[in-house]
């Protein structure tokens, strides 16, 4: 039965005039996008744009990198340049001490001084005293801690001051820092790219040709990573010595492993398409199958792989420089000045506080933006948000 | 939600910005701080020092009149080296060899002397000054004092003497300090070819001549101190033979003597009550000892403490008594009233591979003496807190024992020192271009080794940007490779295998300061761990007649003598002399040191003070 049928009367009380054709008239069409399409990377780019934490670890390292290439040339220091009569010099920026703060004011606590040597203008010129604390006797002696402005007790103008401080040496640390952070960065980068184009090459090859191939391919980078990184690193810097070239080769060695593993996984993935067989069916050659049209898939993962990897360098840099094989002086990283610092970390803590926080925000920024990275690449997320 | 985010912001904020900025009211002048005794002790009690107040002065001193067989008091000391091993013949660092001294009994010792403001070399074991039996001065008896005792209370006498003797030199054991008891201060005969298995024990100039009386055959004639000086050396102390050998081998090739409390037994100024390798030895005080009337201190407790941050820490809160200062920690204490000085026995010198085929410019005299000159020795104290040094003979160093005399202060040693501590930039220029000239070489290129830690690093970084400011920038250049301390102490003794081991490198040498003539023996020919390729057949008749020659007790000559090695050394820059560091201490009020001030040998006596807590 119809729906007519059913309510027959019903329908028919309804007047004809009430009805009117239009598929006669007019053509009907699918409704045109409202919005332009959008391709793979603007894709990518407007899901990366919605994650403000990985937006803002993009900036930071854009921050930092700006600095690690101009910060070196923003004072009249250069990052060699020694003054034996300047050394451990506490931060001071005019601009910030004018506003009294209480920081970046050159100020420092000189601990046990005899009470009586205070008047001493000879001792204390310029009237750098900014405060006297802590009074009590040693042996009969009246001994005080005397803050002073370090830039007036010494008899330095404002015009040399030290931003950041300056180290054992007299060395500008602000200057240094941002030249180690410039060199950190070096060494990461390179490293990082090493390791993706030799992963990239390696895993293509064995994922693409598979059989006895992947297998004997894969067997070595088992091998490989079967010796712990920490101790291949190290012997690797301490037979091929210490500097840029094998610091960068140490984090190459046995890096790559995990790229290379990563791009057969994909090739895996990727090979027994049916486009790829309809390639290879009109007689598309190997080389061609590979780059041409299996590996653009895996651009997602490597770019990401790759950014996470660049803290994980950083770091390994710092940890090579702390057990003292990084770079060789004068040269300095951000590992370099960590491990100097730490020395002296309880009398002049700023030497350490500075390299600190920049491979700190490096750290965050770089697994930050990784992770946005990642998130904006993987297409299974698409339109989630 | 949102306010509750920005009152915790601004809590935040205010946070950071009184942790950064400090609080209270400011005093500039110093006046009105009150220095009374509530607030000394509250001030105080955060620094970790003692306050001196008139109730602790009036208080009786607990240590008595004379010290008693417990003694009183534990001296509680930290230090960043370990001892490996308390065997004498074995020992390897310096830090070793005092702690050996602490639990050993020696034929000779330095004490202090009566008043406590010099060292006095005397019988420890020994009775008496060693006694001349020929008429050349060869032969000396030494006799043994009447009932000394191990701590366990078995007899000590000359059989334990000979044995101690026999296992030094013993061809088997190999031991490290051998061919320093067969020759240094003087040469017992036949000592070193027995060593070398080239002679029987019966040959050997060490006698047993009745229980209390050992007798020793030189090789040169001899006087009662070099006996005296030579039997004093810490690897010489007595081992008891039932524990040495207990802990042999199966083939007698070594011994796990004093590697640990159970394998030690002491007959010194203390014994070893326990014994954490690499954390602490306790030390107790000896009742049998046969100058316990010298020693107050019940014991002495010392810590392994590797980072110098720890150990100012630990003497903050009062847990140790006395602490020597790192650069940094120094700087916070220059004006404390308790720091005390005391110079080192060693002078810090770069060593130059003279031989080294890939770099023919060391060899040449002029470019050495480029370097001496290039060297800014006032920045590099200025910057390490150590005294400037362009000479070779530590201040320490005394020439004429019997008034006191110290080398630098003669005319003799003062010639031999430049104006300016030997920094002259010009005459550094000249001498290297005509250097460059003679060898006909363009640019030199040096890579200096240097340890890893410590002021070598800054000293090693400042020079590498001074000398090419001096010597030339386009011309001179100074590469750095920094190493552990022993990997670098290897690599450049190895430079008779392998004469490319290194270019330039870092040196110092301690030595008995009271015998400056004997110093120069790790310049000549036959010291067996040589830093540098320097052999000198004029050196070594220098030195042999400046140590073993007969002419050698007249006036004036042996201070000829070691300013002439002193020369033979610097002017042709065979080294070049940089600093002198200097100990810097801080000692707690709990301690009081008997001594007066510091002494050669003896130092500041540490052993001998008193807590008077």
């Amino acid at each position: 039965m119809t729906l007519y049928e059913d309510k027959k009367e019903l329908y028919d009380s309804i007047p004809a005039e009430k009805f009117k054709l239009v598929e006669r008239e007019e053509e009907i069409h699918d409704a045109k996008f409202q919005t332009k399409p959008i391709g793979f990377l603007k894709d990518v780019w407007l899901r990366f744009i919605k994650n403000k934490a990985s937006v803002l670890a993009a900036a930071v390292i854009l921050v930092i990198a700006f600095f690690a290439i101009f910060g070196p040339g923003m004072n009249r220091y250069t990052y060699d340049e020694q003054f034996p009569d300047r050394v451990n010099m506490p931060p001071k920026i005019p601009a910030i001490a004018n506003l009294n703060l209480g920081v970046f004011d050159g100020g420092y606590v000189l601990q046990n001084r005899q009470y009586d040597s205070i008047g001493d203008t000879t001792k204390y010129p310029n009237d750098c005293i900014i405060n006297v604390t802590n009074p009590r006797i040693v042996n009969g002696v009246r001994m005080v801690d005397v803050e002073v402005d370090y830039y007036k007790y010494l008899g330095i103008s404002d015009d040399d001051c030290y931003w950041f401080g300056s180290d054992y040496l007299g060395r500008d640390i602000w200057t240094r820092l941002w030249r180690g952070a410039r060199m950190s960065l070096i060494i990461a980068v390179v490293s990082v790219a090493c390791n993706v184009v030799i992963g990239l090459i390696y895993g293509s090859v064995a994922g693409y040709y598979g059989g006895t191939v992947d297998m004997i391919l894969m067997r070595i980078t088992e091998i490989l990573s079967a010796f712990p990184r920490v101790v291949i690193v190290t012997l690797f810097v301490m037979v091929a010595g210490t500097g840029m070239f094998s610091i960068i080769m140490a984090l190459i060695i046995k890096d790559w492993v995990p790229t290379a593993r990563m791009i057969r996984s994909q090739f895996y993935r990727f090979k027994g398409s049916e486009y790829v067989l309809a390639a290879r069916t009109l007689g598309v050659k190997d080389l061609a199958l590979i780059f041409r049209h299996i590996l653009p898939n895996s651009m997602g993962p490597i770019i990401t792989s790759s950014m996470i990897a660049v803290p994980t360098a950083i770091f390994a840099e710092s940890f090579l420089a702390y057990i003292g094989l990084g770079l060789q002086a004068p040269e300095t990283s951000i590992g370099v000045m960590l491990s100097q610092g730490q020395k002296v970390l309880l009398n002049y803590p700023t030497q350490v506080v500075f390299p600190a926080i920049v491979i700190s925000l490096l750290m965050i920024s770089f697994n930050l933006f990784g992770n946005g990275l990642r998130d904006a690449f993987d297409p299974t997320l698409r339109g989630a948000e | 939600m949102r306010k509750k985010r920005l009152i915790a912001a601004a809590i935040a904020a205010v946070m950071a910005m009184s942790a950064l900025a400090g609080c209270g009211q400011q005093n500039t002048t110093g006046e009105g701080l009150d220095f009374s005794e509530e607030a000394t002790a509250s001030a105080t009690e955060a620094a970790g020092t003692q306050a001196e107040g008139e109730t602790q002065a009036a208080a009786e001193d607990p240590n008595g009149d004379t010290p008693t067989d417990e003694g009183y008091g534990i001296l509680r000391e930290a230090n960043t080296s370990t001892i490996g091993s308390l065997n004498p013949h074995t020992y390897i660092n310096s830090y070793s060899s005092e702690q050996i001294k602490r639990a050993s009994i020696g034929l000779y010792a330095y004490f202090p002397n009566e008043d406590y403001t010099f060292c006095e070399l005397s019988g420890e074991l020994a009775d008496g000054d060693p006694e001349q039996v020929d008429e050349e001065g060869k032969v000396w008896q030494i006799h043994l004092k009447d009932g000394v005792t191990w701590e366990n209370g078995d007899v000590l006498d000359a059989d334990d003497v000979i044995y101690t003797w026999k296992m030094i030199l013993d061809p088997k054991l190999a031991n490290l300090r051998a061919s320093n008891f067969a020759k240094d201060v003087i040469e017992i005969e036949n000592a070193m070819n027995y060593f070398e298995g080239s002679c029987s024990w019966e040959e050997v100039g060490l006698k047993r001549v009745d229980n209390l009386t050992v007798e020793i055959h030189t090789v040169s004639m001899q006087d009662a101190q070099e006996i005296k000086t030579h039997l004093a050396h810490p690897a010489n102390v007595i081992v008891n033979e039932e524990y040495y050998e207990a802990n042999m081998n199966a083939d007698r090739t070594e011994t796990m003597y004093g590697t640990s409390a159970d394998k030690w037994i002491s007959a010194g100024p203390f014994t070893v009550e326990s014994w954490t390798n690499d954390a602490e030895i306790k030390f107790k005080k000896n009742p049998n000892y046969v100058y316990k009337d010298k020693i107050w201190l019940a014991g002495i407790d010392v810590k392994v403490v590797e980072d110098a941050g720890t150990q100012m820490q630990l003497f903050e809160n009062g847990e140790t008594d006395y602490i020597s200062l790192s650069t940094e920690n120094y700087v916070k204490y220059q004006e404390d009233p308790r720091l005390l000085t005391a110079p080192y026995n060693s002078v810090s010198h770069i060593t130059i591979n003279t031989a080294n085929p890939d770099q023919p410019i060391l060899a040449n005299e002029k470019f050495r003496q480029a370097l001496f000159f290039a060297t800014d020795r006032d920045s590099i104290a200025q910057l390490t807190y150590q005294q400037p040094a362009d000479y070779i003979v530590p201040t320490t160093h005394i020439i004429d024992l019997d008034n006191g005399i110290r080398f630098r202060d003669t005319e003799e040693g003062k010639a031999n020192e430049y104006e300016n501590n030997g920094y002259d930039p010009e005459k550094a220029k000249q001498l290297f271009e005509e250097a460059l000239a003679e060898t006909g070489i363009d640019k030199v290129s040096l890579t200096m080794i240097y340890n890893d830690s410590g002021v070598q690093v800054t000293t090693s970084e400042f020079l590498q940007q001074n000398w090419p400011k001096v010597l030339g920038e386009d011309k001179f250049e100074l590469k750095l490779q920094s190493m552990p301390s022993s990997q670098r102490g290897d690599q450049m003794r190895n430079f008779a295998n392998d004469p490319t081991c290194y270019e330039i490198s870092w040196g110092g040498w301690d030595s008995t300061d009271l015998m400056p003539w004997n110093a120069f023996k790790y310049w000549t020919t036959y010291y067996s761990a040589k830093n540098e390729p320097f052999y000198s057949e004029e050196f070594d008749t220098v030195f042999d007649d400046a140590n073993f020659g007969a002419d050698r007790f007249e006036e004036g000559v042996r201070l000829n003598e070691v300013t002439e090695m002193e020369k033979m050394l610097i002017e042709p820059a065979i080294i070049i002399p940089v600093t002198q560091n200097e100990y810097k201490y801080l000692k707690s009020d709990r301690l009081e040191l008997t001594m007066k001030n510091w002494a050669n040998r003896v130092g500041y006596g540490w052993d001998y003070a008193k807590i008077v807590e």
